[in-house]
């Protein structure tokens, strides 16, 4: 079981863990919820993908900023301080590595190519439902694909994930360090793997 | 918001470049607003019924040229300038080069026009002496070293008439009746209070406190050092001096290696607590005195705007890049400052803009010199009119020769020195 203060011990531990990948920090904890401060919930409904980033970024709606720019959201909402109800950990990538024209005066626009990145990712766990799996791994909005797995992730796990995939550099020191330990044994790791490889396991709409 | 460009590709059909498409293009301004020229063939829509160029000294003429043609009759064109703000040309030039021609072949605007008074009472072409923004001590000490009056290098530039340095807010003490100065004058120029407009001054002389606690000059020896020495200040300035965050700007005179610089400072500073914003980086351009966060920028992203209490790293680079631009950087990012300037930087470059900054200093509130040579000037304003690329490349040549075999440069330079010198 997930208890409000192992979020929260994993979160300082994630501080000083990946701080080489942290640009920013702004989680916070209250009574029953992990998140940070003037959390908006649905932010990402009928919106394109620029102006939710946008959103995000002018809003601070972000547990970090990572130093590719990407955003990392990682919300608990607990019952009682030691039962789990509903978790989000999301990464949003900024939308183009060229969001910003290099210094000078010019005030044109970086690129026609600018929405190479219209998505996010996020891992969701929710006790209550029932029409899916509790926990699955998602892309952005689109419903149609959820990869299930076992259990909510931890957000240490979550980092680790990230860190893996898009920091490999700073992950080979980042992990060669003693007190580096992914908070949940490895296996959920594994399975979110399985869970991709398994494609019977994919209710997947191809449109 | 459109800047000019956008809206006069929208307003005349034309599709805008893009940065990709002008990514490998040297003079990139010149190239939108001349692709503007063509695409238009001199039909442009008269749009606007007043034009004002702010930071004029900072746009190539094909900018000028464009805001001409849609501007409407009879032309009411305001350009405003600081020749010292310059970040990439030294000199600001004549209308006649700014402007374009007509179709006789006449200047559309000429040094001419800009002489004399509107209704007999408003001057045409005027200077503005007084300085609202910044101290007397951040002025002076920005002016000394652009000018390089203490620099152990010899001068970087120099005003040679009486006029020009009144007109820049400063009273020539030395010579006293000359109206122009040549090698060997012993100069002594001083800035009138008069001339500043600060009120920080005089409340710190309230306290008996020297002006110069308005300046901090620091030196570094790793880089990590200097960032932490930020960082550590910049948050007890929060949370201790009960500073808006939105009021401290922090400016990287390492205009290509920002990012990285900046990155690590802002880690640094939420690692401390304290919220930053990089914009042009991390942030959209136009986020600048968020509400909150400290702004983090390079001097490009820094002109034009100001914060009471500025940080300028990296300022070792106004040292070793000889071809003075970095001074020029260092010049625009100190006058931000409305309030306290903290200047620092590493190693031993740092060190010797250290010590020049503290023989500028040491004269306050005057500039203390003898004249210099007009030939070595004139070399100087010669390597500042090269394109940055070329001569980026060439110092990088030159700098790799000199770290790594420090005996032949020397001897090369020697020999050729004497074997061409006139």
């Amino acid at each position: 079981m997930s208890t409000i203060s192992e979020i929260t011990n994993e979160l300082e531990r994630i501080d000083t863990h990946f701080s080489r990948i942290i640009l920013d920090k702004n989680w916070s904890v209250t009574d029953l919820t992990v998140s940070w401060p003037n959390y908006v919930s649905g932010i990402r409904d009928k919106r394109g993908y620029r102006e939710y980033f946008d959103f995000l970024i002018n809003a601070k709606q972000q547990s970090y900023r990572l130093v590719d720019g990407g955003v990392v959201q990682l919300f608990y909402e607990f019952e009682n301080r030691d039962t789990l109800i509903r978790s989000r950990c999301c990464y949003s990538p900024q939308y183009s590595t060229e969001l910003i024209v290099p210094d000078s005066e010019l005030d044109i626009s970086p690129s026609d190519d600018e929405d190479r990145i219209t998505t996010f990712f996020r891992i969701d766990f929710d006790r209550a439902v029932s029409t899916h799996s509790k926990s699955h791994f998602q892309f952005g909005g689109l419903n149609e694909l959820r990869i299930p797995l076992d259990s909510a992730v931890h957000p240490y796990l979550f980092m680790d994930l990230i860190a893996q995939a898009l920091f490999p550099n700073d992950y080979t020191e980042i992990s060669r360090k003693a007190h580096y330990a992914p908070s949940v044994d490895n296996c959920l790791r594994v399975q979110i793997a399985t869970a991709i490889d398994a494609r019977h396991r994919i209710k997947c709409i191809c449109s | 918001m459109r800047g000019l460009y956008s809206e006069i590709c929208r307003l005349h059909g034309i599709k805008p470049l893009t940065y990709d498409d002008i990514r490998d293009v040297r003079d990139q301004i010149s190239h939108l607003y001349n692709h503007l020229l063509d695409s238009c063939n001199g039909r442009f829509e008269q749009i606007y019924d007043l034009c004002l160029i702010d930071e004029a000294q900072d746009f190539p003429p094909p900018v000028f040229e464009v805001i001409y043609k849609v501007s409407k009759s009879p032309k009411r064109i305001v350009w405003a300038y600081d020749e010292f703000q310059a970040l990439s040309d030294i000199r600001m030039r004549e209308p006649e080069e700014l402007f374009g021609v007509g179709p006789t072949g006449q200047p559309n605007i000429s040094s001419e026009m800009l002489r004399g008074y509107y209704s007999k009472t408003v001057k045409k072409d005027f200077v503005l002496p007084n300085s609202y923004r910044t101290s007397r001590v951040g002025l002076m000490v920005a002016h000394g070293l652009a000018l390089g009056i203490k620099s152990k290098i010899g001068f970087v530039d120099m005003i040679d008439d009486r006029a020009t340095w009144r007109a820049l807010g400063y009273t020539i003490l030395s010579p006293e009746h000359k109206a122009k100065f040549a090698k060997g004058d012993v100069m002594d120029i001083t800035r009138l209070d008069e001339n500043s407009r600060n009120i920080l001054e005089a409340t710190l002389r309230k306290f008996n406190r020297p002006d110069s606690d308005l300046i901090s000059i620091r030196s570094f020896e790793k880089e990590s050092d200097e960032i932490g020495a930020a960082a550590t200040e910049i948050q007890r300035l929060i949370f201790e001096e009960k500073i808006k965050p939105e009021e401290i700007i922090v400016i990287t005179i390492d205009a290509r290696r920002s990012r990285g610089k900046l990155t690590k400072l802002r880690q640094a500073l939420s690692t401390l607590g304290v919220s930053s914003v990089t914009p042009g980086i991390y942030e959209r351009a136009e986020i600048f005195r968020s509400e909150g966060s400290v702004t983090l920028v390079s001097p490009f992203r820094a002109k034009g705007n100001e914060g009471d209490i500025v940080f300028v790293l990296d300022a070792q680079e106004a040292m070793r890049d000889v071809t003075f631009r970095a001074r020029n950087f260092l010049f625009v990012s100190i006058t931000r400052a409305r309030g306290w300037c903290y200047v620092s930087g590493t190693g031993r470059y740092m060190e010797a803009l250290a010590s020049e900054m503290r023989d500028v200093l040491a004269d306050y509130p005057d500039f203390r010199f003898e004249f210099p040579d007009d030939s070595d000037i004139k070399r100087r304003r010669l390597i500042m009119s090269v394109p940055d690329d070329s001569t980026r490349v060439a110092q990088a040549t030159l700098d790799k020769i000199f770290q790594e075999n420090p005996e032949l440069f020397d001897e090369f330079y020697r020999q050729r020195r004497e074997l061409f010198a006139e």
